[in-house]
């Protein structure tokens, strides 16, 4: 096998060892609770919670239930949800999806293109004052929570003076706010870590070359150094796109965005196990497989690193 | 090279005695002294600290108190005016139930008035915001140190040993690492929510305790990691090998000869894993499955705050000073963190 072939195979094995680990763990998590997902259906008669049980399976002895479930995973089918009757999570997920996927990636091309020329300014002004007032900036977008800029700035900019609407899902203008509270903090590492990176390249020899044989500075940044500045945002991306996922669970809230953050929070908090087992299995399958894209580009930037399993 | 007199050794050997090395310790205040917005933070904390502590001391009014009177009260400047009593308060501890009595004897029935406004059931939030505040530095405090607990010990334990056991205890790291734990966290703070009375009754959990332990076993993977590659490099120093020759156990040379070592960068860690711990309390809290009413935390009073935005009504106190009060914590210890580790590793330096 080609390695680039086999170091898929061994990622994808990971991946579904991972996926196993979680499913085990939540399975047994939901059925450890005493009387069931149906126990707080109020004044339920015992042949209404029997039939219940009955149409979700959970009659049956444990680990019959465990293999059944896993054999429905492995088919792509989640099941059907709990609590919202007369849906299945995968319609659910299938709903909620593709606002989510919109507001992250909104965000982090906003955290890139904030992010990246404050970097490189910094980098450029090392220790003057622009510098020193970006980094001061990207500290407290770091610190911040994301929740905390939200409250602000809907204060600002939907109470005071309102150019945003309040919250829901509708044109690109209901996504303009949410995706800023979501990618600001990103934002603020991407700024720290391409100053890091620039740093790091200017002082190196050819870059010296470069400023020698008389090439303009502009062209010694934007040709020579960001290529190479850019390594620790391109790894940082992974952990990134896991944390806006996160993220958007606390904005899609504020902003009363149904995505799919909004359904799992609904659903831990409704005890919707199955949609709940559903969104983890899910984010975490995203984040891997986005850890792995982002290891790829890596590889493909920067020829000294191999792909390893 | 020319014998010397008795004399001028003597000479040299008082010159050296004079001279003093610079510890780790003393390069480090000496870097730190410098870093303006590192000492400024680390006086807020130190301030905000004996502020939270003392709280209970001080003649706040309760902080759950329900006066449906004062709803929504903007800030105002009534300093000082009559009337509580120890009823009004919830679930005191023994310490600050001793406190709040000693309060009451050292400022009778005297309280600061809602200086900087009321919420939505007429609740101080002056008083809500320090009391949170109490909550969430220990939430910071106690679920980081069981962190640093854990990542110590399984980093130090991983690199001391090497080999397939380092390499096993890494890749269960790795596999950790790839699971997105806040989801899970989520999960499990929902079924565990579930179990409460359960959990109280049998092993004497409370609530609090649950949520310490939770957070401070999801927080300590880069701990082991940092840990770890310091003690890898550090096994093979002269010293380590020295007290293997001598007999040493694996515990003692642990203890005395690896630990003290890896100190600083745990410091560091330690500093800047608080922020990120506390920033969690106030994620779950506020949605709801973090602290519990009557219990507040800075994330609760931020929920608050934005539930009580409508276009009607402006209540920005509401919004805007629990946010500051998490806010600048928050940027301060980041401030602390950073400074710190310039401090204790110049080579890190605009990392």
């Amino acid at each position: 096998m080609p390695p680039f072939l086999r170091f898929l195979f061994k990622r994808f094995l990971w991946m579904l060892a991972t996926l196993w680990v979680v499913f085990t763990v939540s399975f047994f998590l939901m059925r450890a609770i005493p009387g069931g997902p149906f126990a707080s259906e109020r004044n339920a008669p015992p042949e209404v919670e029997a039939n219940l049980r009955k149409k979700y399976g959970i009659d049956r002895p444990l680990f019959e239930q465990y293999l059944r479930t896993g054999v429905m995973l492995l088919q792509g089918d989640f099941g059907p949800s709990f609590k919202m009757e007369d849906y299945s999570v995968n319609e659910v997920i299938a709903e909620g999806l593709p606002k989510s996927a919109s507001l992250g990636i909104l965000a982090l091309w906003i955290a890139l293109l904030l992010g990246l020329p404050a970097g490189i300014l910094g980098a450029i002004h090392r220790g003057k004052l622009t510098d020193n007032l970006l980094m001061f900036l990207a500290t407290a977008g770091i610190a911040l929570p994301n929740f905390v800029i939200a409250s602000i700035l809907i204060l600002f900019f939907v109470i005071l003076i309102p150019v945003f609407p309040p919250g829901g899902w509708g044109g690109f203008s209901h996504l303009i706010l949410p995706a800023f509270c979501l990618g600001a903090p990103f934002a603020a590492y991407v700024a720290r870590l391409t100053r890091t990176g620039m740093l790091e390249i200017l002082g190196q020899d050819y870059i010296r070359t470069a400023r020698a044989k008389g090439l303009s500075e502009s062209k010694v940044i934007l040709r020579h150094a960001l290529k190479g500045g850019l390594l620790p945002v391109v790894s940082f991306l992974g952990p990134a796109i896991a944390g806006i996922l996160t993220g958007s669970l606390v904005i899609e809230r504020i902003f009363f965005i149904p995505g799919l953050g909004t359904h799992f929070v609904q659903s831990a908090i409704n005890r919707d196990y199955t949609l709940a087992m559903g969104c983890v299995l899910l984010f975490t399958a995203l984040v891997y497989a986005m850890n792995l894209l982002v290891d790829i580009c890596y590889t493909v930037l920067d020829p000294r690193v191999g792909l390893e399993g | 090279m020319k014998p010397r007199s008795q004399e001028e050794l003597e000479r040299l050997l008082s010159e050296a005695a004079k001279v003093r090395g610079n510890s780790l310790w003393k390069d480090a205040m000496r870097r730190f002294k410098k870093n303006f917005a590192a000492k400024i933070s680390l006086w807020f904390l130190v301030l905000l600290s004996l502020l939270s502590f003392f709280t209970p001391l001080l003649p706040f009014a309760p902080p759950a108190r329900v006066r449906l009177s004062e709803q929504f009260q903007a800030p105002k400047l009534e300093l000082i005016r009559e009337g509580w009593s120890k009823a009004e308060y919830h679930d005191l501890g023994w310490l600050s139930s001793k406190m709040v009595d000693l309060r009451a004897s050292l400022f009778g029935t005297k309280e600061i008035g809602p200086i900087l406004g009321t919420d939505s059931k007429g609740r101080c939030l002056l008083s809500r915001i320090l009391w949170g505040g109490r909550v969430s530095l220990l939430v910071g405090l106690v679920a980081t140190l069981v962190s640093l607990l854990v990542g110590v010990s399984y980093g130090a334990l991983s690199g001391y040993f090497g080999g397939w056991v380092d390499n096993l205890m890494m890749r269960i790291v790795d596999v950790l690492y790839s699971i997105p734990f806040i989801f899970l966290v989520i999960f499990l703070m929902t079924v565990l929510r579930e179990n409460q009375d359960l959990l109280e009754q049998r092993f004497g959990l409370d609530r609090m305790m649950l949520f310490f332990a939770v957070i401070g076993l999801v927080y300590w993977l880069t701990m082991a990691r940092v840990v770890r590659g310091q003690v890898l490099s550090l096994k093979h120093k002269e010293f380590v090998e020295a007290a293997e020759v001598m007999g040493a156990s694996t515990w003692r040379i642990l203890r005395q000869h690896l630990v003290p070592n890896v100190l600083s960068i745990v410091i560091v860690y330690l500093t800047l894993t608080i922020p990120r711990v506390m920033l969690f309390e106030a994620f779950l809290s506020f949605l709801g499955l973090g602290v519990q009413p009557p219990d507040v935390s800075w994330g609760i009073l931020a929920a608050g705050g934005i539930d009580a935005i409508n276009p009607i009504h402006v209540y920005w106190w509401f919004v805007l000073f629990p946010g500051l009060a998490l806010g600048f914590t928050l940027v301060a210890l980041n401030f602390l963190g950073d400074g710190l580790r310039d401090a204790l590793d110049p080579k890190l330096k605009d990392r």
